[in-house]
């Protein structure tokens, strides 16, 4: 696919989509991956909260079990994020039931469809994807290879969030089946003081931004500052 | 409903109740917006108008398509056919992936052909529109001879049927990529504002 027939949608994030030719590809499926407190979710909700902007729908599948209430609270304290949009122009549904009871990834994944079914959106979410490697009965791998067919067969662009372990850079196993990975991570400046990083480690189709890039948390959310480090 | 949403309906209806002789019509959206238009069209043509028609999807899964249509109440599994399957139903569903221009040769050579399934011919000489979902996945896998090719098979097609129109949305911006080889094909091209769609 050629950039002049590639559509594209903004991220949401400040300051990113100039490092990648103006958004994400659509559709297309983006791991963002990064240890706990890295601003995934924050990520996330930043992504969705641009597509209420811009009228579309959006899906946030939490995998995490945190009631609606619990989610407005963390989004309390930034400006990017309508809380009345919550329900509405973003749904908002929580796996932890389903994947508690049932094992089985045909039957988690006719459920996921039955939800993007149900609102068509333009956006989705899956906060953290990762978790359902420990529950699903199954080649992890394969599940995932199938859940990317299917997200994609809904022409909506996908953000899958991923805990980063300590032994490995990013998600493998994730990376293989996505469009492109971002990463987000912790590192200690030349001062000391421990600063958030946003790095582009792959994106299909693009001529991205590369390395780790200054990332800065504000009431409006993340902004990445490129060529800053 | 909300007044924009209205909006779109009352566009979309205003194109496809054109006249007869309007055949090969043309609906731009933001990228974003191209499967709620599809949806919006649907809705109008089989049940606002009632009418029976064949939907070529590109690259969508047959399940997809289902879950769509039973989804939005546009259709049950009782309304939907395909391209060999029972006869007279209401919509026949043809999916294909990857190729678009070798799918569509392959598609129309079967609608043409008698031995697909009995009927057939008499069938389609009773259908009222031809959608192609998405016209964006055929820019995004085929250069400009496979767009026109594929377009050639289309107006073939349509000239057998002469009660058949064809409406298909694109996404804008890569339809710049399709508007050449439909140049000559186009009858009618209406653009949907991106805030019309607001949620």
């Amino acid at each position: 696919m050629n950039d002049n027939t590639m559509e594209r949608v903004p991220s949401g994030i400040n300051g990113m989509d100039e490092m990648m030719q103006g958004g994400f590809p659509f559709p297309s499926t983006i791991l963002v991956a990064g240890s706990a407190g890295t601003g995934k979710t924050t990520f996330a909700l930043q992504f969705l909260a641009r597509g209420v902007k811009d009228g579309e729908q959006g899906l946030f599948f939490t995998t995490l079990s945190e009631p609606t209430q619990w989610m407005l609270r963390f989004v309390t304290n930034y400006t990017f994020l309508d809380k009345d949009s919550f329900g509405r122009q973003i749904k908002y549904v929580d796996l932890g039931p389903f994947l508690r009871k049932e094992k089985d990834p045909e039957k988690l994944l006719a459920y996921i469809d039955d939800q993007i079914a149900d609102c068509m959106p333009q956006r989705i979410v899956i906060d953290p994807v990762s978790i359902i490697g420990s529950m699903v009965k199954t080649d992890y791998r394969m599940f995932l290879y199938d859940l990317s067919t299917h997200l994609k067969n809904w022409r909506a662009v996908t953000i899958l969030t991923g805990e980063v372990l300590p032994s490995e850079p990013y998600p493998v196993e994730i990376s293989y089946i996505v469009d492109a990975v971002v990463l987000l991570s912790l590192g200690l400046t030349s001062e000391g003081t421990r600063r958030k990083y946003l790095e582009i480690l792959k994106m299909r189709g693009t001529k991205h931004t590369t390395g780790q890039h200054l990332l800065d948390v504000s009431p409006a959310g993340l902004t990445v500052t490129a060529g800053l480090r | 409903m909300t007044q924009k949403t209205e909006l779109i309906y009352h566009r979309l209806r205003n194109v496809l109740g054109s006249p007869p002789n309007v055949r090969r019509i043309f609906i731009t959206v933001k990228a974003q917006s191209v499967t709620r238009t599809d949806i919006a069209v649907l809705r109008v043509l089989l049940t606002e108008m009632d009418q029976k028609g064949v939907y070529i999807t590109v690259d969508r899964p047959e399940k997809h398509v289902m879950e769509i249509l039973e989804r939005h109440n546009l259709a049950s599994h009782a309304d939907v056919s395909f391209v060999a399957g029972p006869p007279q139903r209401r919509i026949v569903i043809a999916t294909g992936v990857l190729s678009p221009a070798a799918f569509f040769d392959d598609l129309f050579l079967r609608l043409a052909d008698p031995r697909t399934r009995p009927g057939l011919d008499q069938e389609l000489a009773g259908m009222k529109f031809l959608m192609v979902d998405n016209l964006s996945s055929l820019a995004a896998y085929n250069g400009p001879n496979g767009i026109a090719a594929s377009f050639g098979r289309i107006s073939q097609f349509l000239n057998a049927y002469p009660s058949i129109r064809f409406v298909a949305v694109a996404a804008r911006d890569s339809f710049a990529a399709v508007r050449p080889g439909a140049l000559g094909f186009l009858d009618m091209e209406v653009d949907i504002p991106d805030d019309w769609f607001a949620v």
